[in-house]
């Protein structure tokens, strides 16, 4: 069950870059058509991802998020159906060419594995755990399509303001819609992690009690969380947008993957 | 297979040179019913246009139908030959299925891309084959252009990009909002430009219009004109509050909106993007307003840089639309090409049976009575001697159905079993 995890994972990755590839044809070379064939592989590499990822659980009798490969793996899966859910909701094709190489080097990594079999620990034996990773693997992978649409923004404003159009101004979507996208994703993807949150710190109040919020992993954790707090309201209140909201949602972002590298695998006071 | 193009357009022609070839659209009928009437012409269609008079044929007996076209030209009095045969030019077979292709695209206007061109062939056409000037490989061959012409606009951006100034704008409010429905204009002062700005912005969903200038009356006449509501002019800041896009071209010595303002302005707004157009001058609008989050402000200049851009990536477009073209020509050829052949074979054949009969004919007081086996034998020896004859050249021309040179076979096999005249 495991080979046949591993091979889907690898069909996934092969389906993930077609999928990049006719993206940046339908973008680069302007042909609308090939964007069908890029959903097609994209859409068939998720599903083989899925499968990928439920036999390997199934193997590994766990939830797939111990180790940094599993996460990988599980978070180039939902940034994928993230995607998707964006594609289908803006229609903008030029966002798979600043997603996908995310997604296939999220999968990439989550290939890598296989040589070194860690050692199987049990804490996350428990729905409460299960349930803040997979809600924070929500949240994460809905605030890297704020980070792409901050990213693309970025580009596209430089295009506007200096009144000399070049490639990307011709192929990109217009701000006001990288706004909306990045200000959706972001208020969705706050929402799973502050939920993620509250989940996570209601079982360790249970198990650990206090002392654990001084770990230095967490208040990373908290930084970050605070950041996102901060531009959704001031999004909210002043309808603060623009260069400098975007600019925001890429250091959030950062902070957001720094945490996730410290925290992969378990929090240090969780062994 | 004999297609020819004569003809004369922008690139190589005057207007003093166009507008005396120019034919009125009611005359353009009678024409081509004419012109597919003279001496070896087949088919015929005429294009005329404000920038070009093309006259495509093609003929069946003639290998260069040239000759005649310029008889038709002379005798129909209608061009001045003298003054235009310098000025024209001349497109055969692969050239000219590829200049067909390539005025049908916009690859040959004026305007790279411009999209009228497409409609004027088609009416161009629909005239010809309304005068029964078109059935068969031309019809064919025009058909495919605007299937081409199709796949070219949708294969890359040739027509995407607006290259007029009053259009750049509506393309640079549609790169910040995307999309214009529901959003309000604000237009200060009057002009030409401003006008074209506002109506296409307004075809592009745009919803309210409001028009202001210093007099009051002034706005109202305005108003009337762009069909929005007046403003008072003391009211402005208030406007530029709520408004999405301004259009601003007064005669204002100094800048009516300075960036101090435009910073308060932007708080009061709560961010919401605004997109100032300038095209006055001296300017309305600082242009340091620019470098505000949320706030774009475009002069004459700066449209004018856009559209210069847009023109160089048309033409990049251009480029790729070339090769497009290439592919298709090659196609179209080998399409007309089998269409040729399988004719040619069938007449070949009955030519040589044609031969053999008469031949038959000739020789049977000589051959005198013959019995049923002796008159079955001459029938097989006949027919076997004829294909025998015809079984190199059929294999040659179907064989050399997908080379690009096979038509030059094709007409070498009419010609030297004389199958021309039927």
């Amino acid at each position: 069950m495991y080979e046949w995890s591993t091979l889907l994972l690898r069909g996934a990755l092969v389906l993930y870059s077609l999928g990049l590839w006719h993206s940046l044809v339908t973008v680069v070379k302007r042909r609308q058509e090939m964007f069908r064939a890029a959903l097609v592989s994209i859409s068939v590499g998720a599903i083989l991802h899925l499968a990928s990822i439920i036999l390997y659980g199934i193997s590994r009798q766990r939830f797939p998020v111990y180790t940094l490969h599993e996460m990988a793996s599980l978070i180039g899966f939902l940034v994928t159906c993230t995607f998707l859910l964006v594609y289908w909701r803006f229609k903008y094709e030029s966002l798979a060419v600043f997603v996908f190489p995310t997604v296939f080097l999220l999968t990439l990594v989550g290939n890598l594995e296989g040589s070194v079999n860690p050692v199987v620990q049990r804490t996350l034996g428990n729905w409460w755990l299960v349930i803040h990773v997979a809600l924070i693997l929500l949240g994460y992978a809905a605030l890297t399509l704020t980070f792409v649409a901050g990213v693309m923004y970025i580009i596209q404003e430089k295009e506007l303001k200096s009144k000399r159009p070049r490639a990307f101004y011709y192929r990109l979507p217009p701000l006001n819609k990288l706004d909306e996208m990045a200000y959706q994703t972001m208020a969705v993807g706050f929402v799973f992690v502050t939920l993620g949150i509250i989940a996570g710190s209601f079982w360790a109040f249970v198990r650990f009690g206090s002392e654990w919020i001084v770990d230095p992993t967490i208040a990373l954790a908290f930084v970050t969380w605070a950041i996102y707090l901060a531009m959704v309201f001031s999004r909210v209140a002043i309808g603060w947008r623009g260069r400098k909201a975007a600019y925001f949602a890429i250091a959030g972002f950062c902070c957001a993957a720094l945490t996730w590298i410290v925290n992969s695998g378990a929090h240090s006071f969780v062994r | 297979m004999s297609v020819l193009l004569v003809g004369l357009s922008h690139k190589t022609a005057p207007v003093e040179v166009r507008e005396k070839f120019a034919i009125a659209e009611q005359d353009a009928g009678v024409m081509v019913g004419e012109l597919v009437r003279r001496p070896g012409i087949a088919e015929a269609m005429v294009l005329s246009t404000c920038n070009r008079v093309e006259f495509l044929v093609r003929s069946e007996t003639s290998p260069d139908p040239t000759g005649e076209v310029i008889r038709f030209l002379n005798e129909s009095r209608q061009f001045p030959l003298d003054v235009g045969a310098p000025f024209l030019y001349r497109y055969a077979d692969r050239d000219a299925v590829r200049h067909v292709f390539r005025v049908a695209s916009s690859l040959d206007s004026m305007v790279v891309g411009e999209p009228q061109i497409l409609g004027q062939v088609k009416a161009a056409y629909t005239l010809a084959k309304a005068a029964g000037a078109l059935r068969g490989d031309l019809d064919q061959l025009l058909t495919g252009a605007f299937r081409v012409a199709r796949r070219v606009r949708n294969e890359t951006g040739i027509g995407q990009m607006a290259v007029s100034i009053s259009y750049v704008a509506v393309e640079l409010a549609r790169k910040i909002f995307g999309d214009l429905n529901g959003l309000s204009i604000l237009i200060i002062g009057a002009g030409k430009m401003s006008e074209a700005a506002a109506r296409h912005l307004r075809s592009a969903g745009a919803r309210n219009v409001y028009v202001t200038n210093r007099t009051y009356d002034r706005a109202v006449e305005l108003a009337v004109r762009f069909d929005g509501s007046p403003v008072p002019f003391d009211r402005l800041l208030e406007y530029l509050t709520n408004v999405d896009i301004v259009i601003s071209s007064t005669g204002s010595p100094k800048f009516i909106l300075t960036k101090k303002t435009a910073e308060g302005l932007i708080a009061a707004r709560k961010n919401r993007p605004i997109f100032l157009v300038d095209i006055a001058v001296p300017r309305d609008i600082d242009p340091e307003i620019n470098t505000i989050d949320n706030m774009f402000v475009y002069d004459i200049d700066d449209l004018q840089q856009v559209a210069d851009a847009n023109i160089r990536e048309r033409q990049r477009e251009a480029d790729r639309a070339e090769k497009i073209i290439e592919e298709e020509v090659g196609k179209m050829m080998n399409r007309l090409k089998t269409s040729q052949i399988a004719p040619t074979i069938i007449s070949l054949h009955s030519e040589l049976d044609r031969l053999r009969r008469e031949e038959i004919d000739r020789f049977r007081s000589k051959l005198g009575t013959l019995t049923p086996e002796q008159e079955q034998a001459v029938e097989a020896l006949t027919r076997s001697i004829i294909n025998k004859i015809a079984h190199p050249p059929v294999t040659e021309m179907k064989k050399l159905a997908s080379d690009p040179d096979g038509l030059h076979f094709v007409e070498f096999v009419k010609k030297a079993f004389n199958l021309e005249k039927k």
